[in-house]
């Protein structure tokens, strides 16, 4: 699992690629950390790249969506496909989160 | 790491009456994705032996790695949970109709099937796993013991390979070691 982040116009955008899984999810967990701590007020999380997610990464995407949501913040995911579309379809998230 | 397979043929080659794959490794999390790697390996392997074409890798092949995934979690984060971690044991067996994936460890009893099914409009941030597992594959059952054995099985679509590749006997099978 990679991950880049950038902004532009007041909105973060981070770029997750490869497999989000309980093992990788524990290198990215304290950059949501950070997220939340600066209250981004918005943050765009591109999933184009990612091949492969699991319980544990959508835990700590609906983490941040929430997390978020307590500031006012606002957070939305593009670019599924494949494996981790059909998890997001099946958790109902795709209602909440896609952009 | 532990790589078994065999494959019982059917009349007509390449079709197999049934394939089955045994992948063993310790069920620490640092190994799940080279358990998720054996594994769509040995379902392709096994679906292109039994079928007689590729597995359809956009929803079959999906599921059963998300369910597989979702039970080695629960074998490296519950039943091996302050301990330290023996054998996961995930046998693959498929036939014409279906993939039956038995998974065995050797720790604590966590059954499935008596986790209550999260509220998803609550959003929550964890017990997604057993949901996941549950809602991809057509039949979970489980038996606690030691070994814990967990069964999960998949309807596969259509495949050519059924009926007219079950006259045929024999056995065909290889050991690899990693």
């Amino acid at each position: 699992m990679r991950f880049f982040t950038s902004s532009a116009d007041g909105v973060t955008t981070v770029r997750i690629e490869g497999e989000l899984d309980a093992v990788t999810v524990l290198e990215l967990r304290p950059f949501i950390d950070e997220l939340v701590e600066k209250k981004h007020p918005r943050i765009v999380i591109d999933l184009s790249g990612l091949r492969l997610i699991d319980s544990s990464g959508v835990g700590a995407l609906v983490f941040l969506y929430k997390k978020s949501k307590e500031y006012g913040g606002v957070v939305t995911v593009y670019g599924l496909c494949d494996q981790p579309m059909s998890i997001f379809k099946l958790l109902r998230l795709d209602r909440v989160l896609l952009a | 790491m532990q790589v078994v397979v065999g494959l019982r043929r059917g009349r007509v080659p390449p079709v197999a009456l049934s394939a089955t794959v045994c992948v063993e490794a310790p069920g620490d999390i640092s190994y799940r994705n080279v358990i998720l790697r054996a594994v769509a390996a040995a379902c392709k392997a096994a679906f292109a032996g039994v079928c007689g074409r590729e597995a359809p890798v956009d929803e079959f092949m999906n599921h059963v790695l998300s369910a597989v995934g979702e039970a080695f979690n629960n074998i490296a984060f519950h039943c091996y949970r302050d301990r330290s971690s023996d054998i996961a044991r995930i046998r693959l067996t498929m036939d014409s109709t279906a993939v039956h994936l038995r998974i065995e460890d050797y720790g604590r009893s966590f059954d499935p099937l008596s986790v209550c099914l999260p509220d998803l409009d609550a959003l929550p941030e964890s017990g997604l796993g057993v949901y996941i597992m549950r809602s991809l594959m057509d039949e979970v059952t489980y038996q606690a013991g030691c070994p814990n054995v967990l069964n999960l099985s998949k309807n596969i679509p259509d495949c050519p390979g059924g009926p007219a590749g079950r006259a045929g006997k024999g056995a065909t099978s290889a050991v690899l070691h990693q």
